[in-house]
């Protein structure tokens, strides 16, 4: 495929002015969390100091957060991407009765703001002595994401037929379907799903660690979203600048993340099977 | 839907609702020596003597320290002290499902939050233990801790549910100097309160515009967030004209009298001036960039600003460019000191422990660490006693310390409504207000939609309370 | 019911039934249970003597001009939100599928919005809307008059332009997706003779209606559930800010019913409702779905 030098300069140009606005904030918080305390929001530090992040490890025991935070994105993300494929298959592949019923279900499931759940929740998790551990974490992944079955049944509807039909020609189960066709080939939706439950668990569930876990508990995310930073003697004064360098090490991670687990979303497997 | 479906439906959720119910409703002592089943979170969930008992004080990160919770836990050994973070939401869980997590002690705003959950029954009465205390003598409590007090209608009198962390009279005024002298105004004394009239002048006089864009800011409520019609303010500028915002029996709020007509046509102009910061001329620095950086002239806070100014990088240097004020009084009026926010504790009504959360009470709103809080400087104590040990080195401390003895002496306590919360009126106020500074809603429009809020607000929760 | 279909149905069952307990067990439990509550005088704390009202929290809904009138202000800015991330977000990821140079550490970049908290970064959309703020400094520079960005005319526009940043959380899907068309169809194509533009149309777009409807179903839930984004340009810049009258959404309504005034009861009512419009909007969806959603396996189509 051939274009044009002016068309390729004119989209390096798109790419980087956007590439600009998106990253902004990222720099918009490294300027901030460079300056001394106090000195009000700056777009460019005058005085850098890092002192700002010693506070930010200090004020808090920062990293017993940042383990709470990995584990809870182990249990997370690990496993519903695995156990959301036997649903999504069945979805998508599967004929059964009440079929359109249930995954209207799954669909209502993430429609239902999360406010309305939350109480009723709390007291359930009471009865069955959930609160305070991370099992109601762990029970939900078991059940699969409602968000990850959707995505992998889409992505498995578009897998043509003729693959799973001559393996069962070939006398392979479901079961072997599934563990021998569609997990290979399922590499760059499955990295997918995991980059983006690992986004949403390291930087979007703050509130229900807030409701069911106690303080030592804590993701980062909870500490940082609902605890904060505030200077000691006064709660009522936010220390501004230690939480920009303290969000600014929470989202390293989230970076690092996404720019490895993009590889694999180029990796392509899918290339050689989807053809008309 | 026919009436013959619903049945089914309604019989399912009866059922839910009494599967749930059987288990939360029973907070008798009784109940939690049963078996501890619920878990590692009822480690301290029974009251047999010589147990350890597990004690939840609610506090911010930064208001107990490590060392503090050490020490007492050394002293006394049959006590787990633990701090816990909660909010509104998450305290509402807690009392729902009645955890073992739900805190012992709850933090609030005493001026403007305490009547609200004393009207729902959720704090211990303190009086008992009160008069028994070595800490809390009668006679050596400020009057400004009687926001704790609760008679069942009212707060201000009746015996006594808690008590301030630490609190400031909440109106006084900070001002630049520098700023005062390049505007030509002439430098206030910190022994007669200004007006609010002077007030608006002065800070008109004080706002400064490049081209359209104003550097410089004559006033700032930071609690009320820049300017603009607030409760606390409303209800200090009311009772410096000797009026109340609600009627007799709580009932319904009278904003169209004319001294609250005449409050809110103040602050509309203080808007549209602009005098100040607010929704129609929106400032992202917050005031204590603003003040440090001398690009405000006047901020309506307490003398826990003092604090901050002290230890500032940007102010400690030049301290006696800054001053503190008396609170504003309304012209033909009379001075009111008082409280908006006076931060404390209250021990949750149904703590299943009392006594020993008394005793954490006790320690840390009367004891040891109440000392370490008045010399820091942050704010006042709730004893007299304990006044003196405010910084008095520079002049600056000097000066400060002059104004709070003054004020001490023109302390009283605000009437807040206890049947509508505080973040529900300033919510109404935010609402209906700012289409008002837009000038797209009148004066009028807005105490009627206002009035109308508040008349549901108040009744809803009257009926919840069982109050008439 | 032929052998093979009861095998299939057996199967579907068997694969989905760990979902279904969790599903009774942690969502559906509950979710009945906040409906129950939608029915009672629930205010928070008085859980132990909650009492029944009927029908009355539904009826309040209706009767409530404020609710309605958020509604209203909810779908306007909803739908453009969802016709804006759709657009961009599609236009973005065909820009971020180009083999560039670092082309991993562009689409690193883009991804931000999507990764930083909204709360994080609602104190700098403030920062720059601002009507002494760097927009305005901009526009002056331009030769533009500065303008109220947080006021009544543009307060909705602004509000746009801030979701619309944030379009990159569905790129990643759309990369997905383009991934897994097959290069080889643009060559034989290209050898046809079909132009960037006509290739575009002809592959890119059919080959990618099934991510593009993932992607609409999400954004039409989410965008109904925009909250923090107008909240946070509030007058006071926190989560329980009141925005202005043009971006007060459905939602900020609701929590300010529930978390500022406490009508827990109402407030359930009032998410009700939209769970249910939520589901019938979604319903409408996928029955258009047959029309443009093109499968590669030929099964039926949507649902």
């Amino acid at each position: 495929m051939t274009q044009h030098l002016a068309t390729r300069f004119t989209l390096y140009g798109v790419l980087l002015a956007l590439a600009l606005v998106f990253s902004f904030p990222l720099y918009w918080m490294a300027a901030n969390s460079l300056q001394p305390l106090f000195t009000g929001m700056t777009w460019f530090p005058e005085r850098p100091t890092l002192a700002n992040y010693r506070l930010a490890f200090t004020l808090q025991p920062y990293w017993m957060f940042f383990r709470n935070s990995c584990l809870l994105a182990l249990i997370s993300v690990g496993i519903p991407i695995i156990t959301s494929f036997f649903s999504a298959f069945a979805f998508a592949r599967l004929k059964a009765r009440f079929k359109g019923v249930l995954f209207m279900v799954i669909l209502a499931t993430m429609m239902i703001p999360p406010t309305v759940t939350q109480i009723p929740q709390l007291v359930l998790f009471k009865q069955y002595g959930l609160l305070g551990t991370y099992w109601p974490w762990i029970i939900s992944g078991l059940g699969g994401s409602p968000f990850i079955i959707f995505l992998y049944r889409q992505f498995f509807m578009n897998v043509p037929r003729e693959l799973d039909e001559a393996a069962r020609i070939d006398g392979c189960s479901t079961f072997a379907i599934i563990w021998r066709i569609y997990m290979p080939i399922s590499i760059p939706v499955v990295a997918t799903a995991a980059i983006m439950s690992f986004n949403a668990s390291w930087g979007g569930d703050y509130l229900a660690p807030f409701m069911f876990l106690q303080e030592r508990q804590y993701p980062l995310s909870t500490q940082l979203m609902q605890v904060g930073y505030i200077l000691p003697s006064s709660p009522n004064v936010d220390l501004f600048q230690v939480k920009q360098a303290a969000l600014l090490v929470f989202v390293l991670p989230i970076l690092v993340v996404f720019l490895f687990g993009q590889r694999f979303l180029i990796s392509g497997i899918m290339t050689g099977s989807i053809k008309s | 839907m026919s009436k013959k479906q619903m049945y089914p439906i309604v019989a399912m959720l009866l059922v839910f609702s009494l599967a749930i119910a059987g288990c939360s409703g029973n907070n008798a002592p009784a109940n939690d020596a049963g078996p501890g089943k619920d878990g590692k979170a009822s480690e301290g969930g029974t009251t047999e003597a010589g147990k350890k008992v597990t004690i939840r004080i609610h506090l911010a990160e930064a208001e107990i320290s490590k060392e503090q919770i050490e020490s007492f836990e050394v002293e006394h050994p049959n006590i787990d002290l633990e701090r816990v973070d909660t909010d509104f939401n998450k305290l509402m869980g807690q009392i729902a499902a009645n955890s073992d997590t739900t805190p012992d002690i709850f933090r609030l705003m005493g001026a403007s939050e305490f009547p609200f959950y004393a009207s729902r029954g959720l704090a211990l009465n303190l009086q008992p233990y009160f008069d028994r205390s070595e800490y809390f003598k009668a006679d050596d409590l400020l009057d400004t801790t009687n926001i704790f007090r609760w008679d069942g209608q009212m707060s201000g009198k009746g015996d006594i549910y808690g008590f301030p962390k630490d609190w400031s009279p909440d109106f006084n005024l900070f001002i630049n100097k520098k700023l005062f002298e390049a505007a030509g105004i002439p430098i206030p004394s910190d022994k007669e309160p200004l007006t609010w009239e002077q007030v608006k002048e002065y800070a008109a006089k004080m706002t400064v515009k490049e081209g359209d864009k104003v550097i410089q800011w004559g006033l700032y409520d930071p609690l009320g967030g820049g300017v603009g019609l607030n409760q606390d303010v409303m209800l200090a500028q009311l009772a410096s004209l000797g009026q109340s915002l609600y009627t007799a029996d709580n009932n319904e709020i009278m904003l169209d009298s004319p001294e609250a007509k005449r409050i809110i046509q103040y602050w509309v102009e203080a808007v549209k001036a602009p005098v100040g910061p607010s929704s129609l001329n929106s400032e992202a620095a917050n005031f204590i960039d603003l003040f440090s950086q001398n690009k405000l002239g006047m901020m309506v806070a307490g003398y826990w600003f003092s604090g901050l100014l002290r230890s500032n990088e940007l102010t400690n240097s030049h301290l006696d460019d800054f001053m503190m004020l008396p609170a504003p009084v309304m012209s033909g009026g009379t001075r009111v000191e008082a409280t908006r926010s006076g931060t404390g504790g209250i021990i949750y009504s149904k703590t299943k422990h009392p006594e020993e959360a008394w005793t954490v009470f006790e320690w840390f709103y009367g004891g040891k660490p109440a000392d370490e809080r008045a010399k820091s400087g942050w704010g006042l104590p709730g004893f007299k006693s304990k006044v003196e040990l405010l910084p008095r080195e520079t002049n600056f401390d000097k000066q400060t310390y002059g104004v709070i003895t003054d004020d001490l002496k023109q302390l009283s306590t605000l009437p807040y409504n206890p049947y509508i919360s505080a973040t529900a009126f300033s919510t109404l106020l935010d609402k209906y207000m700012t289409p008002v500074y837009f000038d797209k809603d009148t004066v009028d429009g807005a105490i009627e939609k206002i009035a109308k809020e508040v008349k549901i607000q108040i009744r809803e929760n009257k009926d919840i309370v069982g109050a008439k | 019911m032929g052998k093979a279909e009861r095998r299939e149905s057996r199967e579907f069952y068997m694969l989905t039934f760990p979902w279904l307990v969790v599903f009774l067990l942690m969502s559906l439990y509950p979710m009945l249970y906040g409906l129950y509550l939608s029915f009672t005088n629930f205010a928070g704390f008085n859980y132990e003597n909650v009492r029944y009202v009927g029908l009355r929290n539904y009826n309040n809904v209706f009767l409530d001009s404020d609710a309605m009138f958020a509604l209203g202000r909810s779908f306007y800015i909803g739908s453009l939100n969802v016709l804006f991330s759709t657009v961009f977000g599609f236009l973005i990821a065909v820009l971020l599928n180009n083999k560039f140079k670092a082309i991993g550490f562009f689409r690193s970049l883009y991804y931000l919005p999507a990764i930083l908290p909204i709360t994080a970064v609602g104190l700098m959309w403030k920062q720059l809307f601002a009507t002494n703020g760097v927009l305005n400094d901009f526009l002056s520079w331009i030769g533009f008059q500065p303008i109220n960005w947080l006021g009544y005319d543009h307060a909705a526009m602004s509000l746009l332009i801030l979701l619309s940043w944030g379009c990159g959380g569905g790129i990643i899907i759309y990369l997905a997706g383009l991934k897994g068309i097959s290069p080889e169809l643009y060559e034989a194509a290209a050898i046809d003779g079909a132009g960037a533009f006509r290739r575009f149309r002809l592959i890119t777009i059919p080959l990618m209606t099934p991510v593009i409807f993932f992607n609409l179903v999400f954004g039409i839930i989410g965008s109904l559930q925009i909250f923090a984004q107008a909240t946070l340009l509030s007058s006071n810049g926190g989560l329980m800010g009141v925005p202005i009258r043009p971006i007060y959404l459905y939602l900020v309504h609701t929590f300010q019913q529930i978390f500022m005034f406490q009508r827990y009861a109402y407030g359930l009512a009032l998410l009700w409702v939209l769970f249910i419009i939520t589901i019938l909007l979604t319903l409408i969806v996928f029955g258009t779905s047959r029309l443009w959603v093109h499968y590669e396996s030929g099964e039926r189509k949507g649902g």
